[in-house]
């Protein structure tokens, strides 16, 4: 058995770090058994009581829920190891680095295809009434009814954070970033207005509810100078406070955003992290030098690109 | 008898006489039952060291001489399921889920439940069905407080070499959920 777990560990060679968050660090790696390079993610030993309680639970959690999910969208699990009280989890290798719904989970593949990553703390819906625990989800992507202690919550929480991910691809920065939890209601609420007991029948019975300043809030169109009149509507339903009248994944895709023109550019045609656009095209035609090498790699790096 | 058990981060006390609110006495029944079926009826005496009762001892008193050769009694596996199953406020669901990681666990590895193992194996399951499908799981080491003589670091090596045999398979579809609620 120990043969088994030596081997499995030796399977993978060590190339390039790629990243580290609070949890975990990534690394690129080649799998020697097929000559596929992987992504790594080698969650940490936390503080000595953690380390005490043998494999991390997290990441148990989240390899269950990846052997359950298999679409598309949702990145592959092919491997995962464990080497005394270290657990490693091997991820298909994605261009773009590496809990929850937010830009730095949201991957993009060779083929430009979308990857949900890191579920660490998601868990599968069942019973709509089951209790939760409100920690889930970074800060500045969390809804109001989460920052206010909600433990029965549903799929909303989620549709705020899509909200907040579009936003901040309109805005190129976070939208709401909140320092404490405080101050991202706050952030919330300047930003979006403060919400009553009208907008939001029972907000004022959440747990960890605390009646705040009242902000008239700014109209979205203020905010997203650029956006058209139907992706203002998709934020503004995004947006709702009440989590019971908040729009839904399959409601949103009805709205009138997702099938105006021009339509999404096509997966392949999407430009790559470290490549512009220009750089793709430039590929494409054969014998070509390219005079600014080096260039590119250092300006486009990391850059977010539209 | 009180068991203080932290469950994540607060201490709750268990009565451990209370009555079972979280998995049913039939239940209990039902798979300690299937356990015991699968000692009785095993064809052969594989094993693994990490699982054996002699090698890593689950109590301070000795093991009996005969402890690899008697096979336990269903009164008695009942009786060890349950102090846990109850000490751990286990729900229903991972009641089941043991039953599953159990049955892989012998399928992969290759392996017989049998009066040396059968123990630590139940352990094992118990341990990682509570650690990966309840939502408020008790920790490793409260564990011990039941299996007073048992360390951390045993029952941490436990788990990693069950985890490593099971492939890190620990994910119950909905479909073989059914079957073994319903069988």
């Amino acid at each position: 058995m120990a043969l088994e777990a030596k081997s499995r560990n030796k399977r993978y060679e060590k190339l390039d770090f790629l990243g580290e968050g609070q949890f975990a660090t990534v690394y690129k790696a080649r799998d020697k058994t097929n000559d596929t390079i992987v992504a790594i993610k080698k969650i940490k030993v936390g503080h000595r009581t953690e380390a005490k309680d043998g494999i991390n639970r997290t990441a148990l959690r989240e390899i269950k829920l990846l052997q359950e999910l298999h679409h598309p969208n949702i990145i592959g699990l092919l491997d995962a190891f464990g080497h005394k009280s270290n657990i490693s989890l091997v991820f298909d290798f994605m261009e773009t680095d590496l809990e929850d719904l937010k830009p730095n989970n949201l991957l993009l593949d060779g083929s430009g295809v979308l990857k949900l990553a890191d579920f660490g703390l998601a868990k599968a819906f069942g019973s709509p009434n089951r209790v939760y625990t409100h920690q889930v989800v970074t800060r500045w992507y969390r809804s109001p009814e989460l920052l206010f202690g909600a433990r029965m919550y549903g799929v909303g929480v989620d549709m705020w954070a899509v909200g907040c991910i579009l936003a901040e691809l309109l805005l190129r920065i976070p939208f709401l970033a909140g320092d404490s939890d405080l101050d991202q209601l706050t952030k919330i609420f300047e930003a979006l207005g403060t919400p009553t007991e009208e907008t939001w029948p029972g907000m004022s019975s959440l747990p960890d509810y605390v009646s705040f300043k009242i902000f008239p809030g700014t109209p979205l169109e203020h905010i997203f100078t650029a956006a058209g009149d139907d992706l203002l509507e998709l934020l503004q339903s995004l947006f709702t406070f009440n989590p019971l009248t908040r729009t839904t994944a399959t409601q949103a895709l009805k709205m009138r955003y997702f099938s105006n023109r021009p339509g999404p550019t096509l997966g392949p045609q999407l430009p790559r992290p470290n490549c512009s656009a220009e750089a793709l095209r430039e590929k494409e035609t054969i014998g070509l030098k390219r005079t600014i090498e080096g260039l590119e790699t250092t300006v486009m790096k990391k850059k977010l690109i539209f | 008898e009180m068991l203080m058990l932290r469950r994540s981060s607060c201490l709750v006390k268990i009565k451990t006489t209370a009555p079972f609110v979280c998995v049913s006495s039939s239940l209990c029944f039902s798979v300690t039952l299937a356990i015991y079926y699968h000692i009785k009826n095993r064809d052969s005496n594989r094993s693994v060291d990490i699982f054996d009762e002699k090698k890593h001892p689950l109590s301070r008193e000795k093991v009996p001489d005969n402890y690899s050769v008697v096979d336990p009694e269903h009164k008695l596996i009942y009786r060890f399921i349950r102090t846990l199953f109850s000490s751990a406020q286990l729900t229903a669901e991972c009641a089941i889920v043991t039953l599953v990681y159990l049955e892989r666990l012998l399928t992969y590895a290759e392996m017989d439940i049998c009066p040396c193992n059968w123990k630590r194996i139940v352990l094992g399951a118990i341990l990682l069905a509570s650690k990966v499908w309840d939502d408020q799981a008790v920790w490793n080491v409260d564990y011990c407080q039941i299996l007073k003589e048992m360390t951390v670091e045993d029952m941490n090596e436990m788990e990693r070499h069950f985890l490593e045999l099971l492939q890190f398979n620990i994910n119950v579809p909905g479909s073989v959920y059914a079957k073994y609620y319903f069988d």
